[in-house]
């Protein structure tokens, strides 16, 4: 799946009135198989231009195009559908629900549409997490370690297979051997499955995997080290 | 879509004030239950009571009082009618029949009723054990007196226990002992604690005629016209229903007054009904508080879980999604609360019904019945669309607020 956006600009009126601009990227395009790190300190607008992307800000302007699909044109709820099936999230802190089963959290965007998951899905979330390494036994996710749990988040976002895998600071809360891990499992999913895979981070062993770099500052496009972003 | 494993994860997180909330809404339901199942079982047991009582014929004065001392037993100031009006009642055509009621003595606590075996009989539908009263020392107890045949006891002077004297102030004679000889079937009215004896006894007692010229010991009719003494109230059974309205206005004058007691009960029922709406409104607007503070509740219940609806939108969940999840969780509370509400009130009615039997004498049984289950639904409808609201204002928040 191919990105193409154009001219993106978030601003906000903060409280004195005074007009202020949170995102400012006039091209950014990235294609199958790249993976590509937003980097930046805090408040640069990196997790925005993330959710950017995936058509989580109203007040966006300008135009983020996967493939044909112009996403801000669309509907709400054909953006949640289009989300659904093509972008697979993961987040720093997991988002997990702790009450469930692994299987149950994996099985999630599932329930959106179907009420009962097919069995083949539910082979499909059993292989990937048997593939994660995730102990499936444990009733509750919370009883898994935080390696564990994110392993899961990522199973999760492969369930319907999708072609985009969006992190934002995916490895932030592990300590160093699972963030190796998951730094791994997201750069392989790029080169072996040909996924577009755009993460937010701050973890300089995570980024210098990726194959591309966007460095945002001030919500503002600083330097960017490959061609698939220009 | 399947909402089920957000219901139980929530449910999981916040189960206290899962079961808190449901607590709530069943008090409420219950409440609203319990009164009306208890107002409609007061309600027929007691037109119930008054149904043998055809006609009743009394001195002018509140029909109320008549009603409530000839048939629910309670203690009032009757006075009584013209010795003449029970000699009329007695001999006048089309009455099935007629028969005084008497009142003055008690034993301990128990009203004692002067009237005729034959009107025993009619109240009873027959004797459960025993027999009739054949002598003025002979009584007939209700079905609920803790007397047992072969007991004997003297009657103590006025319609409430005393410790009183074998001869009271006016001289009246309360030496007589009284043997119980038959005991009278069950009729879910306060005259299941009665003591029916023979109205000469009343009248003898009192130091009136007795209805039978000195020396003759004979009780029941035929009374004797120079010897009848007045008595508080007859009652007058009709031979058919044009027999009862001719009847009726037959016996009212100056001297005299008749009514069914549906007339009273009907002027009861309207100012109960007033009072009972009054409170049906008072619990409805408490129902209505409960479904208020369960939706803000709900919200802020939810509220906790904000960043996890947040992050269903972000993975993709319609907001429709997120509504259903929010609105079906309020709505468990919500049925359970109404389905727990129904059975507490089933539990309770009968209690309640037993206690307020036992104060009353009369036979009330109050169970939720279709008016109740009606409105408990219409209150549970009620806030299933109030749910609505929480649920709405979640599924409009925007995933990157939730997740900030």
């Amino acid at each position: 799946m191919q990105l193409r956006a154009d001219s993106l600009r978030i601003t906000f009126v903060d409280a004195a009135g005074a007009r202020f601009t949170a995102l400012d990227i006039p091209r950014l395009e990235a294609g199958c198989g790249d993976s590509l790190a937003i980097t930046g300190p805090s408040g640069s607008g990196k997790s925005t231009l993330l959710y950017a992307l995936a058509g989580l800000v109203d007040d966006l302007e300008g135009n983020v195009a996967w493939d044909e699909t112009m996403l801000m044109r669309l509907p709400q709820t054909a953006r949640d559908r289009w989300r659904r099936e093509n972008a697979g999230f993961v987040f720093q802190d997991f988002h997990l629900i702790a009450e469930l089963s692994p299987i149950e959290n994996v099985l999630m965007p599932a329930r959106f549409a179907l009420f009962s998951a097919s069995a083949d899905l539910k082979a499909r979330a059993l292989n990937l997490l048997d593939e994660l390494r995730v102990p499936i036994a444990r009733k509750l996710s919370s009883q898994l370690s935080r390696g564990e749990q994110q392993r899961v988040a990522i199973a999760r976002a492969l369930l319907f297979d999708p072609p985009i895998i969006l992190a934002d600071e995916p490895t932030a809360s592990l300590d160093a051997e699972a963030a190796n891990d998951v730094s791994t499992l997201l750069t392989e999913l790029a080169a072996r499955s040909g996924k577009l895979v755009i993460t937010v981070s701050h973890d300089e062993r995570l980024i210098e995997r990726c194959g591309a770099r966007l460095a945002l500052e001030h919500g503002r496009l600083k330097q960017h080290d490959v061609a698939a972003v220009l | 879509m399947n909402p089920i494993p957000v219901i139980r994860a929530t449910m999981r997180r916040h189960w206290l004030l899962f079961l808190l909330f449901s607590g709530i809404v069943a008090f409420a339901i219950a409440l609203g239950a319990i009164l009306g199942a208890q107002e409609r079982g007061f309600r027929q047991a007691s037109a119930r009571a008054a149904d043998k009582f055809d006609i009743l014929v009394a001195a002018p004065g509140s029909q109320t009082d008549v009603v409530l001392t000839a048939i629910y037993l309670r203690p009032g100031t009757v006075p009584l009618l013209d010795a003449k009006v029970l000699g009329d009642a007695l001999a006048a055509p089309h009455v099935a029949f007629a028969a005084p009621i008497a009142f003055g003595d008690n034993h301990q606590g128990a009203p004692i009723i002067g009237t005729l075996a034959s009107f025993v009989d009619y109240l009873s539908g027959g004797l459960a054990e025993g027999s009739t009263f054949r002598t003025e020392a002979e009584a007939v107890v209700g079905a609920a007196s803790p007397l047992k045949i072969g007991d004997r006891f003297k009657p103590e002077h006025g319609l409430e226990h005393h410790a009183a004297a074998a001869e009271d102030e006016d001289g009246d004679i309360h030496d007589l002992e009284i043997t119980v000889v038959g005991r009278m079937k069950p009729t879910g009215t306060p005259w299941d604690r009665a003591i029916a004896v023979p109205v000469e006894q009343v009248w003898k007692t009192h130091s009136l005629p007795n209805g039978h010229p000195p020396g003759d010991e004979r009780i029941g009719l035929p009374f004797d016209p120079r010897y009848i003494s007045g008595v508080p109230v007859v009652v007058v059974k009709p031979d058919s229903v044009v027999a009862a309205y001719r009847l009726r206005a037959q016996f009212r004058g100056q001297d005299r007054m008749s009514f069914f007691p549906a007339e009273v009960l009907v002027q009861i029922y309207g100012l109960m009904g007033n009072v009972q709406a009054l409170l049906s409104s008072i619990v409805m607007a408490t129902q209505l508080l409960v479904l208020l503070a369960l939706a803000g509740g709900a919200f802020a219940i939810v509220s906790l879980s904000r960043r996890q609806f947040a992050v269903l939108r972000v993975l993709g969940a319609p907001r429709g999604y997120v509504v259903l999840c929010v609105w079906s969780y309020v709505a468990i509370i919500i049925v359970m609360g109404t389905v727990l509400g129904l059975a507490m009130a089933a539990g309770l009615s009968s209690g309640l019904a037993a206690a307020l039997s036992k104060t009353t004498g009369l036979a009330i049984t109050a169970l939720p019945g279709e008016a109740e289950i009606r409105s408990a639904l219409s209150t549970a409808l009620i806030g299933l669309a109030l749910a609505l609201v929480p649920a709405g204002l979640i599924a409009v928040q925007k995933p990157m607020d939730g997740l900030n």
